[in-house]
């Protein structure tokens, strides 16, 4: 191909890239709040995203089929997230109650097999759930065409963008701000802050640390709720081991801005999504993943804490 | 209570000892065989393992509702293999250990027939598919694996002569999801095209991811025919994708995309003018095959696409163990390889195997998707 051609074509590939990295990014914050609080990867994030996902799905279905509210985006969507952002974010601190509070004195590699545990735990709820209730574990469909119709584009910048990928990109990046407001400007963020710093000194001046551990919990899997909604819609299949393969990748996003660090989750997320655009552009598509984890390995031999990794002391 | 090693030892050889007694006489009292079905059951592909699964399930009742044959009854067990070839080794062992089962459908995909024909070879265990497609799957010089559909050294050129003579395209782009079924059935496409002069322009997907857009954003508006060697979910996938694109090329694909629900229903609306070759005759247009297809819709749903195909393997494996009059691997696969002019119901004709094992009278079926609808456009047969 022509070096024009291929100029030509970068805008709309850099939206692409812009659009999947941030849903890389929503994901990278559940694992890297986790790992700022109670130095555990929490391999279980991808199944909340999941079970996020089908909640969200299950929302759409039963509105499509009985019609029971206007089938328009402006009602649904915020519906949709609700629900998975609730249901997510309680399935969390089950998690973290159930699952890995007994184990948080006990030596470190135990809660990160009992995470891979969870993990497999709920891949096989899910499956059960849906070979008992649901004809079969087989793929689930986001019909997204219903609220965002194929056709709906906007201009911006060279790039021609469907209304769904505006939403996304809308809606993560007003989540990542909220966020950021509540971590550094509220009284329940200062505490998150406290506890990921020192929580022995964070419970000696009066911070419940389990409370703020089971909130830190609760926000990660809400983020990956809304996650999960803007992936079914984006990709519009789903299927049970859909958390798996997005862990992968919002767990190396995490690690590329430096894991226990808010905003270089959300940098390591969008880096991630514009890497693979770009990769497909300039090199061969077969190359995307292995250009990103080659990207990832570079960025750790120079900077072993991640982009943002060292400089801001403060971790959440 | 304090337990000691030994007591807890004692303990388990006497539950052992009391559960093989409990076992034994229910075993002794009626006489059985296994047939093996694997295949993908969970994940993206759920749709076709459950699907061979159900077909021999009712392969197995229909004969058991006879008697058996030699007077065993037929069990089915199915295995996920997860199209994973390493998962399929696994079960490829486990049923060549458990010394019941006399023969195995499945598995659906290329990939993991290729690994797993070896294990069968060595045990005589014959495997029978209903899908898999790859050429060289029957090219190997193997006794044990048979197919009762064609192959894609048939289906690609048929897909590359509807680009030629019906769509009278010259700018053709063919992707591939890096599979051995989704590579080889492109590779056999491309070689088709080229031999007639017409050179395509290549890029692959991952199967398994669900953003296609970067990828597809590479192919230049003007190109009119895309082809795409994979399976329904990534096929579902790129036509959705296409659509909100505004790429106008026509979608074409193998059998991998011949699935009413993972491909027509997942593309929402957007898989309408695709088309696709496929190995499967239309259900509805076996008369013989009525009564089975009331039989599995009432039971399991729409039928998936390869039901009558796997119903017929797993009954030309039965029909196989009562010639060779004894439950033995190896008199069941040379049985099997004799197996001519089978009056089944995968298609209007007999199913008939070739010294590799490939059915002669297997042919391959254009089909056009119109109003949410496989049609059939034309059925090419190749036997002489």
């Amino acid at each position: 191909m022509e070096l024009h051609q291929i100029l030509d074509m970068l805008p709309q590939q850099v939206a692409f890239g812009l659009t999947l990295g941030s849903i890389y990014a929503l994901l990278a914050l559940g694992f890297t709040m986790v790992y700022g609080i109670l130095e555990m990867i929490n391999f279980a994030h991808g199944e909340v995203f999941m079970v996020g996902s089908f909640l969200g799905w299950g929302v759409f279905l039963q509105v499509l089929q009985h019609k029971f509210l206007p089938i328009s985006a402006v009602v649904l969507l915020p519906l949709m997230l609700v629900v998975a952002m609730v249901g997510a974010a309680l399935l969390a601190m089950a998690m973290e109650r159930l699952a890995y509070r007994p184990l948080r004195r006990a030596q470190r590699l135990a809660p990160l097999i009992t995470a891979v545990g969870v993990s497999i735990f709920l891949q096989n709820a899910v499956l059960l759930f849906q070979l008992w209730f649901m004809q079969g574990p087989r793929i689930r469909v986001y019909e997204s065409e219903k609220i965002f119709p194929y056709t709906a584009h906007m201009q911006i910048a060279g790039a021609s963008l469907t209304y769904l990928a505006i939403t996304i990109l809308a809606i993560s990046i007003l989540l990542m701000l909220i966020l950021e407001w509540f971590i550094n400007k509220t009284r329940l963020g200062r505490a998150m802050r406290a506890t990921a710093q020192d929580s022995e000194m964070a419970s000696i001046v009066g911070v419940s640390v389990n409370g703020t551990i089971a909130l830190t919990f609760c926000v990660g899997g809400a983020l990956a709720g809304a996650g999960g909604v803007l992936v079914g819609l984006y990709y519009t299949q789903i299927d049970l081991y859909m958390g798996y393969y997005a862990g992968l990748k919002a767990f190396a996003a995490a690690v590329l801005g430096g894991i226990g660090n808010v905003r270089g989750a959300m940098l390591g997320g969008y880096f991630l999504g514009v890497a693979e655009a770009l990769s497909i552009t300039f090199l061969n598509p077969a190359y995307k993943d292995l250009v990103a984890f080659v990207i990832l390995i570079l960025v750790l031999l120079f900077r072993p804490g991640g982009l943002l990794g060292e400089n801001v002391p403060e971790k959440v | 209570m304090k337990m000691t090693a030994r007591s807890v030892l004692t303990c388990l050889v006497c539950a052992i000892a009391v559960a093989g007694l409990l076992v034994a006489p229910a075993q002794a009292g009626t006489k059985q065989f296994k047939l093996g079905v694997m295949g993908p059951m969970t994940g993206d592909q759920a749709r076709w393992g459950l699907d061979l699964l159900h077909s021999s399930q009712i392969a197995a009742d229909e004969l058991n509702a006879k008697g058996g044959v030699l007077g065993a009854k037929a069990v089915v067990v199915g295995e996920d293999d997860q199209h994973n070839p390493k998962i399929g080794e696994a079960v490829a062992q486990k049923f060549v250990d458990d010394k019941e089962v006399m023969g195995v459908v499945g598995p659906y995909n290329s990939a993991v027939v290729l690994a797993i024909t070896p294990i069968y070879e060595k045990a005589h265990l014959v495997h029978m598919g209903a899908s898999f497609s790859n050429p060289k799957i029957t090219e190997q010089g193997f006794t044990t694996v048979f197919r009762v559909n064609s192959r894609d050294d048939r289906q690609g050129p048929a897909g590359a002569e509807y680009v030629l003579k019906t769509l009278k395209a010259k700018k053709v782009t063919v992707l591939d999801d890096q599979t051995t079924f989704g590579k080889g059935v492109a590779d056999e496409f491309v070689k088709a095209l080229e031999a007639a002069g017409t050179k395509p322009s290549r890029a692959v997907i991952k199967q398994g991811d669900k953003d296609f857009r970067a990828v597809l954003g590479t192919i230049p508006k003007d190109v009119e025919a895309i082809y795409f060697g994979g399976y329904a979910p990534e096929g579902a996938l790129l036509v959705r994708q296409m659509k909100e694109l505004g790429l106008k090329a026509v979608f074409l694909g193998p059998d991998g995309l011949f699935e009413p629900e993972d491909y027509i229903k997942a593309a929402g609306g957007a898989a309408d003018g695709s088309v696709v070759t496929a190995l499967a005759a239309p259900p509805e247009s076996v008369p013989a095959a009525k009564e089975y297809i009331k039989k599995y819709e009432a039971k399991h749903g729409t039928i998936g696409p390869y039901s009558l195909n796997a119903y017929d393997g797993a009954s030309i494996i039965f029909a196989a163990i009562k010639r060779a009059g004894k439950l033995d691997r190896a008199a069941i696969a040379a049985e099997v390889a004799k197996t001519k002019d089978y009056k089944g119901i995968s298609s209007g004709r007999p199913v008939t195997f070739d010294k590799k094992g490939d059915n002669v009278n297997a042919a391959v079926y254009v089909y056009k998707v119109a109003d949410g609808k496989f049609t059939l456009l034309s059925e090419i047969t190749f036997a002489k």
